[in-house]
């Protein structure tokens, strides 16, 4: 079922963006405010937040979001007036009201309605407004209880339907009329009937009654200024109005009015006013006192805070489908491998054709168009980038409402939320972050009690960090908990069958912690709802270095954990380290490449007959490409050097045997394509500057294997 | 042609008034809160001002106030929300001339325009 909102797609496109922000404020907002000490500033902001929410969504005609955010904006407007407290479980209802908000602007999104009901969390809120108020303030919220259902009638001022226009006057109110009527001016009685939202009935009341104190002197008014103030009013208003104009001016009057269904108006006719009696002037004024200049100046002017300008600005962009970006992509990685192509024949044409003008006006121009390639790689780079703000966003909360169920106490920081990164890399990120930040709260961070018996703060430390470094993104997650403890790992590695008690015990402790990206291994004794079934940890990592990303462990027993994992800038281009192993050209992803080394044949030793050296007194494994892509080749027994390629993923290492190294460069990747399917060992192709295809060794494969 | 200065903090109330009002022939100029509205005032002077009440930095009411310092004959309609009647009360007091209640009906924002500047 469609919305039928009122609203243009270009207003529902403000409305949504504007309501993410929103939606975004009150998340971070809510978490500040359950934290912190009360703080009016923020409690205005998330009230503004959900005050513009609800006013926006019935504009669009959104009922149901109109509905939701004014029984919200109850509750955020008692808190800012402290009339009730911040709890963690009022904290929590708000958090449930935000994920119907998001349901309900997914409505809007997908422009159907959802079958999410209301009525729950509606009538939680309403509790919460209703809940006591805090102790010592219960009379100023009562009192601001009542004032805040204003519009009870008082029967003393309920209109007299249909009855005799009449208006009691005092002796004074009948003199001033006289007096009136001697100068020129007509009484006139007039009685309005609004057709308003009673909460607006008394102000609608007292405009109207300005607006005749503009046209003439308002002698007497049913209800009067004070019960007006006291918000004492009906949806009627009767008046007696001394004018200089006739009484059709006055009906027009009316009728330009707003909010009146229906009124009525005569003239006026006082017993006495033939009976002239000249003696009572000094009276006429006092009664005759127009309301708006009776009107008392409102309070504190100005003393509204007059902060430094932080308005936001707004953005003028355009919206792009991801394919089409992903498209330019593609195109300038077809772009990329011509400019290398280009580069590689005019050297060619330098060193082996004799160069005439032309051949250099074409160099002139490869060069330009090589610059103006790597302009546009960079610039549509950038525009598939995306802070990691917005992944980063959801996680306060996660960590909040995790630690809670956990009864744990975590002080949550993040940094670097503005470091940019591929949209395509964000969406395949979060899992495994959600993933880590749960570990940390369940499994690093200790309770409370046993952080205090340790001699730690009672509050556990989370930290989840982005930066730019070099061509890569770091995330670190950092927790203070109790880190992973080796041996516990390698029993529960020896328990569950992935390892031998042997291999157990020539791993070091730091080989042993690398053991839970195995999958199956998990060293938790309870399996909680959130995490430690074993499964996790391996799709973790794998979720990672499918983007060509790594992962890397450091922990120390006591003192805590931290995940580092590198990221690519970007899944399309990435550079790598170009190796020949006969005719065949290969690339390494240079994220994973540690070092190359240079080394003879005899200094190949063998363990359980597989070849290793030794670099720095470490055994290193060794993998012949040669042999695992069986590339033939005849005088491979000749060859006295060989190179080694060191490749690390997620704290293994492994030497890739090559037969040369060809060089660095920035590569496309291709997929190998549906036909070819999956191939071991291989993660795509490029193309090269010479136009020949190049495969790319798919390291973390190749290390599993080496494993295995 | 008359000139309307309107005031929100939100874009997309803005965006949907500015439309309505332009189209009916008014120039239209916009601030997002009670500060630029202030400045705005003194450099545009408009025939009259749509003033929200909710906004950051400086609000509605606030800007009323400062707004009526300026010129004293500033023809103010307070945009309210249901619930903020006391605050719409105290603007009137302050010198706001007249108040539309969100959701606008658009009928409603241009005869209560109408009647102030024609």
């Amino acid at each position: 079922m469609g919305l039928n909102l009122d609203a243009s797609p270009e207003e529902l496109k403000i409305f949504l963006e504007e309501a993410e922000e929103h939606f975004q404020t009150l998340e971070e907002d809510l978490i500040r405010m359950e934290k912190e000490e009360f703080n009016e500033d923020l409690m205005q902001e998330i009230f503004r937040a959900s005050h513009t929410l609800k006013g926006s969504s019935a504009t669009i005609g959104h009922n149901r979001m109109a509905q939701l955010t004014h029984a919200m904006e109850n509750v955020l407007d008692r808190l800012r007036k402290r009339q009730i407290e911040v709890t963690s479980q009022l904290v929590d209802v708000l958090f449930e009201c935000l994920d119907c908000l998001r349901v309900l602007r997914d409505e809007i999104v997908n422009d159907e309605e959802s079958d999410l009901d209301l009525r729950d969390i509606i009538a939680k809120l309403n509790l919460a407004a209703e809940t006591d108020s805090v102790p010592g303030q219960k009379e100023a919220a009562d009192q601001a209880a009542t004032s805040a259902s204003g519009q009870q009638l008082d029967d003393g001022t309920a209109p007299q339907e249909g009855g005799v226009v009449k208006l009691d006057m005092s002796w004074e109110e009948k003199d001033a009329v006289h007096h009136g009527v001697e100068e020129g001016a007509i009484p006139y009685f007039v009685k309005v009937k609004f057709n308003v939202e009673p909460e607006m009935a008394a102000v609608r009341t007292f405009v109207t009654l300005m607006a005749f104190g503009e046209i003439g002197e308002v002698i007497k008014s049913k209800p009067t200024t004070e019960e007006i103030e006291q918000e004492k009013v009906s949806d009627s208003l009767e008046m007696l109005v001394m004018c200089r104009v006739d009484e059709e001016s006055v009906r027009k009057l009316v009728q330009e009015l707003p909010d009146i269904e229906k009124f009525e108006i005569s003239e006026y006719r006082t017993d006495s006013s033939s009976g002239s009696h000249e003696n009572n002037e000094e009276t006429s004024q006092a009664a005759a006192a127009v309301p708006a200049e009776k009107a008392e100046k409102p309070g504190k002017i100005g003393s509204a805070a007059k902060k430094a300008n932080n308005s936001k600005k707004i953005n003028r962009t355009v919206r792009v489908d991801v394919e089409l970006l992903d498209g330019l992509m593609n195109l300038v990685g077809e772009l990329v491998i011509d400019r290398t192509r280009l580069f590689q024949i005019l050297s060619l044409m330098e060193t082996e054709h004799e160069m005439d003008e032309m051949s250099q006006d074409l160099g002139r121009t490869s060069v330009h168009i090589a610059r103006v390639t790597t302009q546009l790689q960079e610039q549509i780079m950038k525009a598939r980038m995306l802070p990691v703000e917005n992944l980063f966003n959801k996680f306060p909360r996660m960590v909040r409402d995790l630690s809670q169920k956990a009864g744990k106490e975590v002080d949550f920081i993040m940094t670097g939320q503005e470091t940019e990164l591929d949209r395509s890399i964000i969406e395949e990120i979060g899992d495994p972050l959600i993933h880590l930040l749960r570990n940390a709260v369940d499994h690093g961070i200790e309770l409370p009690e046993e952080r205090e018996a340790c001699g730690k703060n009672r509050i556990g430390q989370l930290k989840l960090q982005a930066a730019h470094e070099e061509n890569h993104i770091i995330i670190t997650i950092k927790d203070d908990g109790k880190g992973i403890d080796p041996e516990a790992v390698r029993q529960s590695g020896i328990k569950k069958g992935l390892i031998s008690e042997e291999q157990a015990r020539r791993l070091t402790d730091k080989e042993a912690v690398n053991l839970i990206f195995m999958s199956g291994l998990s060293t938790v004794k309870k399996v909680t709802d959130v995490s430690g079934r074993g499964v996790g940890m391996d799709v973790v990592r794998n979720n990672i270095e499918k983007i060509n990303g790594a992962i890397e462990i450091d922990s120390v027993v006591g003192k805590g954990t931290e995940f580092k994992i590198k990221l690519p800038l970007t899944l399309a281009i990435i550079r790598a380290l170009l190796v020949s192993i006969g005719e065949a050209v290969y690339a390494i992803p240079l994220s994973t490449v540690t070092e190359t080394i240079r080394i003879q044949k005899k200094q190949i030793e063998y363990v359980n007959n597989h070849e290793v050296i030794v670099v720095r007194g470490k055994a290193l494994p060794l993998i012949r490409l040669r042999t695992v892509f069986g590339t033939y080749c005849s005088e491979d027994d000749e060859r006295e050097k060989l190179f080694i390629v060191v490749v690390n993923l997620a704290g293994q290492q492994v030497g890739l045997v090559v037969d040369s190294l060809v060089g660095e460069q920035e590569i496309v990747i291709k997929s190998l394509g549906k036909y070819i399917g999956d191939v071991q060992g291989i993660s795509g192709a490029t193309i090269l500057g010479d136009g020949n295809v190049a495969l790319i060794v798919d390291v973390s494969n190749l290390i599993k294997k080496a494993a295995s | 042609m008359a000139k309307v200065l309107l005031v929100d903090d939100a874009a997309f109330m803005r965006m949907r008034c500015a439309k309505l009002l332009t189209e009916n022939g008014y120039a239209v100029d916009e601030a997002e809160n009670g500060q630029e509205a202030v400045e705005k005032y003194q450099k545009i002077k408009p025939d009259l001002v749509l003033m929200d009440i909710t906004m950051p930095i400086m609000d509605g009411l606030t800007a009323v106030a400062e707004i009526k310092k300026v010129d004293p004959n500033a023809i103010i309609v307070m945009c309210s929300a249901l619930g903020q009647q006391n605050t719409v009360m105290s603007a009137i007091k302050a010198g706001a001339k007249d108040f539309i209640v969100k959701p606008y009906q658009p009928e409603k924002i241009l005869s209560t325009i109408k009647r102030f500047i024609g």
